[in-house]
């Protein structure tokens, strides 16, 4: 079969084998980028975090936990300023022999610290504090000899100190690494629970779960998926090409008396032997490709990556799926070459394409089915299930593929009065409809993914009233949603001397300040609380919150921050004070059964809790806008006491990306929290990547399938050279095809695209609203004149001089 | 006699070195207005080079071309094209219609590619189409017609507009006899009506048709026979097809 016809075979072959490599090379990657099962928890089951200010306590709660949990194994932490920066740094007691905690710490080089004075430091902290091994660490009082540079391999982004297990310093925090023992809070896989010891320790359990190598690499098939079937349609275009070819060698078998099914094996063998070769090509390229970039890939992992980790049952499904879909791609061509009667097929020419309604109608069914998939893959939070989810998408393309056949005669009929060379162009498209509408399925596929991409990151970007937060506006926050930080009145007056300062920069700017509410000192020492400590390691006071009471406990609202009501920030939301109900508690767009929490120990039963007397107010529109509010009488009657929390700026003008970089900068240096609007940038570049490689990506199918379709029009260019035509004529011959195709594969692609998201976005249609018209023309109205452009460079090649045909 | 077609020593080499094939040696020909040229050889003589060197489609390696007094060599690609489009037609043994245009539309398009709108030149196209009785056959595929309806579009196609050169490789190699007749009938014909034409057969009977018959050996020209007095005399006509 290679002896003939091989330039096709050499594009399918590549074409395939390349496919074969990209989606074997993509399984390994994602399997091995995904999380490590190891990861957080080692080779224990469980880690159970203690965190108290008050060492002794946290030893004694921890020495009890050991004892009923062993065997267990512990790693002390504690958080050490960086000097000169807000920053801090984890100094970690760890036993560098400890079985279950041997897959979190790795030598890199050096040795482990073995005795009093000696540490081994992370490359980032290494870098903070231009040290390298033999080097001095001092912080504040203390001083170590680094002896050695060691890694988290689970986690390459965690930083630390490594210190000998017993260093009495490390003692703020402690992770207990436990095995077995379901009753640690029976918690589901890679679940997360805080909790509180009846000594008034806070911690948190996390259990080991199973890997999120499961969805990465059943993502990665469904992608290799769509990728086969893109590539699939492109050979099958090829394998028409061939088949029609060989319609003369076809003919004379059949009229030797070959059956149609020794007829079909022809062409069915020649899919599976392309199939197998390029599995087996593109799966040595692929693992080639793993084993040179693998340790390229750990940077974006954030973990250290075994090369040697190949699931090979994903090798085998891939090799599996390239014979599937080189078959099926070689089935169609097969079918229909063995139906051809012998005579027509003996005098070498093509069968008359089929009417299209029939395949309209197949269309329509596979299109109405794709959406139903989808519709009942994609719930309403948007989480896929997967076999739904693909088997909308096969739909989908194989009504796009059924939909072809139609579309190509339509425009035949539609361009009769077009010049010669494009009329011709478009009757010979009509004309070898089967591979024409091969050809126009891939790129409409391949346009499809990029419309689908452009459209999901058009509705993905907040509009100019939604987002988390309006462009004029900016959160400064001190503490988080559960502490906020003691102050001095002195230093509280110099946050607020600085926070004015900003803001009289900015411009026009009103500062909000917000305040949260908080049990009096007196209630909180009464309550016998730990103190607790704020995000930054300061100690802090605990916060009340709004939460909804669910079955068995309630659950904190959300991020929503509970700030105290004033007139000013009510009325600045369009809330006029007076209208409020006396005796409402809480002001809030939330609904549901909310309850007010404190964050001190919890005595009430949630059940026993009161519904919080709630006035509800309209959502802003803006996610972190202050939008949840406590009423002064709520305040005076829980006998709570305001505390600074923040403030809320406003310009009259959108703030510049310098000013929020200016206020993240003063942030860091106040020790406060900064949130300004999320422009979503990334959304941007993906829709404009989007649009460029779905573009590049049309244009490089139409090359192929261009050269496949004209390059089997040769003979008609020799004809047209003979009657005169020029360069010109072949160049519009090449170009009309090329713009045809892309035209059509750009309708057609937004059709299956919006199809498909309308059915994945069915229950609600609002984020699809915003077309993106500016993008989707570039596409739909730029690919064909640029294909037509580029065709019309290359298509005015002379054909080679007339020659007799061949006999076959 | 002027000629239209002048072949001025003409040679044509393929390859090189051990592969170097003398396609054509030291050609001189010459076609007057309305003279009909039969080319016989065996296989491989070179005379389908001839044809398409005469055709301006390649280039000779040694010697000149001249169509309708023009020096070929001294033409452009594009004038070579036009001089095709205007003064050259092309009939081959396997017809060469384009299966995408109708009968019409395969005779109109050399008219239509030298910037004729389709209108007029389908007037045209109708006109040959009805000379060479097709009429009632303009709006159908060449698929949708039989072996010498298809040869004689394509004659018509080689005719249509003021074409006076017709170049015809095997045109009735893939006819019956009685097409085969038909369509040398209509080549006679239309040297007759002043066009200059070189016809390549192995089919000696055919051939007589012609006003003289040339025979190539190895690319030479070994022979060649003046016209008979009355060349219909020596033949028995077939039926038209």
């Amino acid at each position: 079969m290679f002896r003939r016809e091989w330039r096709q075979q050499v594009v399918v072959l590549v074409l395939l084998s390349l496919t074969v490599a990209a989606a074997v090379f993509s399984a390994i990657a994602a399997y091995n980028i995904a999380s490590p099962i190891s990861a957080n928890v080692g080779n224990a089951d469980h880690r159970i975090t203690l965190a108290s200010p008050d060492a002794g306590l946290l030893t004694s709660v921890a020495a009890d936990l050991t004892t009923k949990y062993a065997p267990t194994e512990t790693i002390w932490h504690a958080q050490l300023p960086v000097p000169g920066s807000v920053e801090s740094v984890d100094l970690r007691a760890e036993d560098p022999q400890g079985s279950l905690s041997a897959p979190l710490l790795a030598l890199d080089a050096g040795r482990y610290p073995i005795k009093p004075g000696e540490v081994a430091l992370t490359n980032g902290v290494a870098a903070t504090f231009g040290l390298a091994v033999g080097g001095k660490l001092a912080i504040q009082n203390d001083s170590w000899t680094v002896v050695g540079l060691v890694e988290n391999p689970t986690d390459l982004g965690d930083e630390f100190v490594l210190t000998l297990p017993g260093d009495r310093r490390a003692t703020q925090s402690v992770d207990l690494l436990v095995v077995g023992h379901d009753d640690v809070l029976h918690q589901s896989a890679n679940s997360i629970r805080q909790f509180q010891t009846k000594e008034g320790v806070t911690g948190f359990s996390q259990s080991r779960g199973a890997s999120d190598r499961g969805a990465a690499v059943i993502s990665t098939l469904a992608l290799d998926t769509v990728a086969l079937l893109l590539v699939s349609l492109v050979a099958a275009a090829a394998f028409v090409v061939v088949a029609q070819r060989r319609l003369r060698q076809f003919g004379m078998l059949a009229a030797m008396g070959a059956t149609n099914r020794q007829l079909r094996l022809v062409t069915i063998a020649h899919g599976l032997l392309a199939g197998l070769v390029s599995a087996v090509v593109g799966t040595g390229i692929g693992l080639i490709a793993w084993f040179g970039w693998s340790s390229r890939l750990e940077s974006m992992a954030n973990h250290r990556i075994d090369r040697g980790d190949i699931p090979w049952f994903l090798l085998v499904a891939g090799v599996a799926l390239a014979l599937l879909t080189t078959t099926a791609a070689s089935w169609w061509p097969a079918r229909t070459t063995a139906r051809v009667p012998v005579v027509t097929a003996l005098s070498g020419r093509p069968p008359r394409p089929k009417r299209a309604h029939r395949s309209a109608l197949v269309a329509v069914v596979f299109l109405a089915m794709g959406f139903v998939c989808l519709a009942i893959g994609i719930d309403k939070t948007g989480h896929a299930k997967v076999i739904p989810v693909i088997a909308g998408l096969i739909a989908i393309v194989l009504g796009i593929l059924f939909l072809c056949p139609i579309a190509i005669r339509a425009l035949a009929a539609a361009t009769n009065r077009l010049p010669i060379a494009a009329r011709l162009a478009m009757r010979d498209l009509a004309r070898y409809q089967a591979r024409a509408a091969a050809a126009l399925a891939a790129i409409s596929l391949g346009l499809g993914i990029a419309f689908t991409a452009i459209i999901v990151s058009t509705a993905a970007t907040p509009k100019a009233t939604g987002g988390n937060l309006s462009d004029r506006q900016l959160l400064v926050r001190l503490g988080d949603n559960q502490v906020i930080p003691e102050q001095t009145p002195a230093q509280l007056a110099q946050l607020e001397s600085t926070i004015a300062q900003f803001a009289a920069g900015l411009g026009g700017a009103v500062v909000y300040p917000l305040d949260a509410a908080t049990s009096s000192p007196e209630a909180i020492a009464a309550s016998g609380a730990p103190a607790l400590i704020d995000p930054l390691g300061r100690p802090g006071q605990p916060i009340v919150g709004l939460a909804h009471r669910i079955p068995n406990g309630i659950e904190m609202s959300g991020g929503d921050m509970l700030y105290v009501a004033t007139p000013e920030f009510l009325a600045r939301a369009g809330v006029d004070i007076s209208t409020i109900d006396p005796s409402a508690e809480v002001i809030t767009s939330a609904t549901g059964d909310l309850v007010l929490a404190d964050i001190e120990p919890i005595k009430i039963r949630p059940e026993d809790m009161p519904a919080a007397a709630v006035q509800t107010i309209r959502d802003p529109g803006y996610t972190d806008q202050p939008k949840t509010f406590l009423t002064e009488s709520a305040l005076r009657s829980h006998g709570w006491v305001r505390v600074r929390a923040g403030w809320f700026i406003e310009a009259d003008h959108a703030i510049t990306s310098q000013q929020r970089a200016d206020a993240r900068d003063l942030a860091a240096r106040s020790g406060l929290t900064v949130v300004a609007r999320n422009t979503k940038r990334g959304l941007y570049v993906t829709r404009l990547i989007a649009t460029a490689a779905g573009m590049l990506l049309a244009l490089g199918i139409l090359a192929m399938t261009i050269g496949l379709i004209r390059g089997e029009a040769g003979r008609d260019l020799q004809t047209l050279t003979a009657t005169g035509a020029t360069s010109s004529a072949r160049r519009m011959l090449t170009a009309a095809t090329a713009a045809a195709l892309a035209l059509l594969g750009s309708l057609l692609g937004l059709v299956g695209g919006y199809i498909g998201l309308i059915g994945g976005y069915q229950d609600n249609l609002k984020p699809l609203a915003p077309v993106p018209i500016g993008y989707l023309a570039v596409v739909v109205f730029g690919l064909p004149i640029v294909a037509g452009a580029v065709a019309w460079l290359v298509g005015g090649r002379e054909p080679p001089v007339l020659a007799r045909r061949a006999l076959e | 006699m002027t000629g239209v077609i002048e072949l001025r020593g003409v040679s044509k080499v393929y390859g090189s070195g051990a592969a170097e094939v003398h396609a054509l040696r030291d050609i001189d020909l010459t076609v007057g207005t309305g003279e009909l040229v039969a080319v016989m050889g065996p296989s491989g003589s070179g005379k389908s080079t001839l044809l398409t060197i005469a055709g301006s489609l390649e280039d000779p390696s040694d010697g000149e071309v001249l169509i309708d007094g023009l020096l070929l060599s001294a033409m452009s690609r594009n004038d070579r094209a036009r001089l095709r489009r205007r003064s050259i037609g092309y009939v081959f043994q396997d017809f060469n219609l384009l299966a995408g245009l109708t009968a019409a539309e395969n005779v109109t398009l050399p008219l239509e590619l030298d910037g004729i709108g389709s209108k007029a030149a389908r007037v045209l196209g109708l006109q040959a189409l009805v000379a060479l009785g097709l009429d009632g056959h303009a709006d159908r595929f060449p698929d949708e017609l039989s072996g010498g309806e298809r040869q004689r579009v394509a004659i018509a196609r080689a005719l249509v507009g003021d074409r006076h050169v017709l170049l015809a490789d095997e045109p009735t190699g893939a006819l019956d006899s009685a097409n085969g007749e038909a369509v040398m009938r209509l080549l006679r014909s239309a040297a007759e009506g002043g066009v200059a034409g070189i016809i390549v057969t192995h089919d000696a009977q055919l051939a007589s048709w012609a006003d003289r018959v040339v025979f190539l050996r190895d690319g030479r020209i070994v022979d060649q026979t003046a016209r008979p007095a009355s060349a219909e005399s020596l033949l028995v006509p077939g039926p038209s097809s």
